[in-house]
């Protein structure tokens, strides 16, 4: 079986990017024939691995044409025109409760279209018109080996070398969509400069110049949570009290990331909106205790036993995501509760026996439902469907449409 | 009441209740300096206000504590957001703040 893939962002350091090399390495690990078009130019720049480079490039070389077309694509930007013949699918997923609109049009040039979560075979159907038979539900998964358990070699601190007795963090494209004003203001809440805990924040270059402005907005007293009545009763600790918090805004190399997760005591990660969310998955295979939000996609895995999930108080605008895409505007996010997010912080910081037994348990799931091995199987099967014959996709669908 | 500069004025209100929103009149032992709005200069850092024992029952004075303490909180907030982005700009740690960059030391 021949597979053409047109995944542009693919040499990327993005989420989506590691994503898509895993889908394509487990994809040709079981056999199927990889054909990766559209990629302009191929020069070694460092950020993914020379070893990972090489594979991909060894994709690059064919001279028959695809049984079946896949575009990876974020955003429903499907590259598809009149010179891809034979049955095209496309993946894709989306973060808010409505799709933007212009996903009804990308999508009908697809004969079948990929989404990553139970939640996106939702938004897609309703907001976007993809009729079900249309639609696979394919999740992405996780490299279970690489995001294992096991002592880091680094260990986490600032350039005093401080000791912390308790250090958790998040990692994200630094923004109000991944609920970092929860975060900030729970961990002013909770702790205070003596208390030996950090918060570790690791975000993007923007987050370079919005974080200062969110600790400034902290340190005066003014509230970065949308709940004024709370705001009001936590505000005396949460700018006296000035706990620890260390930041870095500096990309790293794909094999750093496990390391960096496996530094810390437990993973937050209070998103407003994921079409799939991979980084908490990624620290639950890792063993960590996770809180995030049980809203969009990450509803299917944030399950109390394995995780601290963060109840959503339904679906609200958020204007202060606007600047990262016009498809935000106006669109509906969900509204992680902060009480709930902080004490699920605060469960875990006063009980570790309990947070290390859900963690134990969370990676046990991961390896059981979301494994790459697990995943792409999943994926090679429906090509076989397709390739039999069979163009519904209704053995795909999640359980809960079965 | 005492107000306590950071600059040159030391100033001694002993009837807050006149003050409050108003503009009171810094000055220089001996001399007037400016007149400004105590509020503004709680910000901009010129003075500091302390309360003595004697004045904790003068009427209003919860109310403008509260306002005095939002505007130094504020002005601190600026303050601090500055030196921030400064920090990580020039990837700077200073063992006074509480935000640093991270280390990751090889284990």
């Amino acid at each position: 079986m021949r597979l053409g893939i047109i995944a542009p962002l693919v040499f990327g350091s993005s989420g989506f990017a590691r994503a898509g090399r895993q889908i394509m390495f487990n994809l040709a690990d079981s056999g199927v024939e990889l054909q990766l078009y559209g990629i302009p130019k191929l020069s070694y720049d460092g950020i993914i691995s020379r070893e990972e480079f090489n594979r991909l490039s060894e994709f690059t070389i064919f001279d028959t044409l695809p049984d079946i077309w896949f575009n990876l694509a974020p955003q429903c930007m499907f590259s598809y025109n009149e010179s891809h013949k034979g049955y095209k699918i496309g993946m894709s997923m989306f973060e808010t409760l409505y799709n933007p609109p212009s996903f009804i049009q990308q999508c009908t040039k697809c004969d079948e279209i990929w989404v990553p979560s139970e939640f996106n075979f939702t938004t897609f159907n309703e907001s976007s018109k993809v009729p079900k038979e249309k639609l696979a539900y394919m999740p992405l998964g996780v490299e279970t080996d690489l995001y294992s358990p096991r002592p880091s070699k680094y260990k986490i601190t600032d350039s005093f070398n401080t000791g912390y007795d308790f250090v958790y963090g998040i990692i994200c494209g630094y923004s109000a969509r991944k609920g970092v004003d929860l975060v900030l203001t729970a961990h002013h809440e909770l702790f205070t400069e003596s208390s030996r805990v950090a918060l570790f924040i690791k975000g993007d270059s923007y987050g370079a110049k919005l974080f200062p402005k969110d600790m400034a907005t902290i340190y005066s007293g003014e509230s970065l949570i949308n709940d004024i009545k709370i705001h009001k009763e936590i505000r005396a600790k949460t700018y006296k009290n000035k706990p620890i918090i260390l930041y870095s805004f500096q990309s790293y190399p794909d094999d750093m990331i496990p390391e960096i997760l496996l530094s810390l005591d437990a993973f937050v990660f209070p998103s407003r909106g994921e079409g799939f969310g991979l980084p908490p998955m990624e620290a639950m295979s890792c063993e960590l205790p996770v809180v995030a939000t049980s809203g969009t996609s990450m509803e299917e895995f944030m399950l109390p036993d394995i995780s601290y999930p963060v109840k959503s108080n339904g679906w609200k605008p958020d204007p202060r995501c606007d600047w990262i895409t016009n498809q935000y505007k106006d669109n509906l996010f969900a509204d992680p509760d902060y009480i709930s997010y902080r004490d699920a912080v605060w469960d875990i910081y006063s009980d570790r026996e309990t947070a290390k037994n859900k963690g134990i348990r969370a990676r046990q799931f991961v390896i059981e439902n979301y494994d790459y091995k697990v995943i792409t199987l999943r994926m090679k099967n429906r090509l076989k469907e397709i390739m039999n014959g069979k163009l519904s996709a209704e053995s795909f669908w999640p359980h809960k449409y079965v | 009441m005492k107000i306590i500069p950071n600059v040159r004025a030391t100033v001694y209100i002993s009837d807050l209740s006149l003050r409050v929103g108003e503009n009171p009149v810094l000055i220089e032992p001996g001399r007037v300096v400016s007149s400004i709005n105590l509020l503004d200069a709680v910000a901009q850092g010129l003075v500091k206000i302390e309360v003595a024992d004697n004045e904790k029952n003068v009427p209003g004075l919860t109310e403008f504590l509260e306002k005095v303490d939002e505007v130094t909180a504020k002005s601190l907030g600026i303050i601090l957001s500055e030196k921030i982005t400064e920090d990580i700009r020039k990837k700077r740690v200073t063992s006074d703040s509480p935000v640093r960059p991270v280390l990751f030391l090889k284990v």
